[in-house]
């Protein structure tokens, strides 16, 4: 009678010591950079879409304004299309990774609507600051603006990537224990409703 | 083998949805509420399964072991597939909630045609073979009904059929090991497990 209880045990010791192996779901993820986007898609970090198909939807048509295929590293970088500026159009970035598999990554016009307001605003209102040799240096609005917007760019792409990379997490040891859980759970409470009706 | 969201057209999802409706309708129906426990144990373990890959070429497949749960369990894996990839949609975000019926239908069905396909040879004391062939035409006929569906949704169905079955070939392989493996260990451990099989 004990050894019935090995084979279970076998199955749950084999899991937990795959349970970080990767996972067969696709992600994608996508960030603005100037009048560029920038996408990502991947099963998991190492494992990426490689050659799967990347949809530029406008989101509320479905109509599809771009396409393309990714790298080997998941990557499909684009310009933003002229007709999504001049629409205003919220964008959904469809994947197709093939064999079913699909992920969609909304990115809505306020996102990449800021590139486009800096370049027609501001009047060049002309500013005199003084450097750090005393000498002193014109910088028009907008021109400082996007020296500022530069620099921040160079600063964060570090970090976008980052952002990235942690929205591939694969599910970890809590998700399996949870999920384990619940089906002992839903098991125990059959056996008990079971056991209620054969008393009654 | 995981269909996700959006991919597939309202009527293969409804049809799924109804096939598995009455696939686990028919699984409640059979079971044997003493064997509850196995049942849960076996979703856990596909529940789990999915996590485990196996690498082909460049990409990978996971493990399905649909085949070992029709095996053991018969009609009664509708029910224990339905639950477990019902969890693994809300816990990792495989397949989704609206595809859940056509996930289940192209899981399930192969397992419980292969347990009663294949159970005259394990009655016949064959059962290493028996098994085997259970777990290596469950996942088959799996990649076979996947790409099925994908084909009514306007893929066509030679290469999304051709992809996901070459793909899991290697998965066919193991999962037939793996069912032989377990059906010969509950034989000699726990043989009431197969009551349903060999008498």
């Amino acid at each position: 009678m004990r050894k019935m209880y090995l084979f279970p045990l076998a199955l749950c010791f084999v899991f937990c010591l795959c349970a970080r192996a990767e996972a067969h779901k696709v992600y994608i993820f996508a960030y603005v950079d100037g009048n560029k986007i920038f996408t990502s898609s991947g099963y998991s970090k190492k494992n990426r879409v490689q050659n799967g198909t990347l949809e530029v939807q406008d989101a509320a048509s479905g109509k599809v304004l771009l396409t393309g295929t990714t790298d080997v590293k998941g990557d499909f970088n684009f310009d933003i299309p002229e007709e999504a500026r001049a629409g205003h159009l919220d964008l959904n970035l469809v994947i197709l990774a093939g064999e079913g598999h699909r992920a969609v990554w909304k990115l809505p016009y306020a996102e990449y609507a800021a590139d486009a307001t800096v370049e027609n605003s501001a009047e060049p209102a002309v500013e005199t600051a003084v450097g750090d040799a005393g000498e002193t240096v014109d910088v028009s609005d907008q021109r400082l603006e996007r020296l500022v917007r530069r620099a921040v760019h160079s600063e964060v792409s570090g970090l976008k990537r980052m952002i990235a990379e942690m929205h591939d997490e694969d599910p970890g040891i809590k998700e399996v224990i949870a999920g384990i859980g619940y089906l002992i759970g839903i098991a125990g409470l059959l056996a008990y409703v079971r056991s209620r009706r054969f008393k009654g | 083998m995981h269909i996700s969201e959006g991919v597939l057209a309202a009527p293969v999802l409804l049809s799924g949805a109804g096939l598995t409706l009455a696939g686990t309708a028919m699984g409640l129906k059979r079971i044997d509420y003493d064997r509850i426990m196995s049942v849960a144990i076996l979703s856990a373990a596909f529940f789990v399964a999915s996590l485990v890959h196996v690498p082909v070429g460049p990409s990978s497949a996971h493990l399905i072991l649909n085949g070992l749960i029709g095996l053991i369990l018969g009609w009664a894996a509708f029910p224990s597939i339905l639950v477990a990839l019902l969890l693994q949609a809300v816990l990792f975000q495989f397949g989704g909630l609206t595809v859940l019926g056509v996930n289940t239908f192209t899981m399930a069905a192969p397992a419980v045609l292969c347990h009663y396909m294949f159970r005259p040879l394990l009655r016949k004391g064959k059962a290493s073979m028996g098994a085997f062939l259970v777990g290596f035409c469950s996942v088959l006929l799996s990649a076979l009904l996947a790409g099925g569906a994908l084909a009514l949704s306007g893929d066509a169905f030679i290469p999304a059929a051709t992809g996901l079955v070459v793909t899991h070939i290697p998965i066919m392989i193991v999962e037939g090991f793996i069912a032989s493996f377990a059906y010969s260990f509950l034989a000699k451990v726990k043989p009431e497990v197969l009551q349903g099989i060999t008498a």
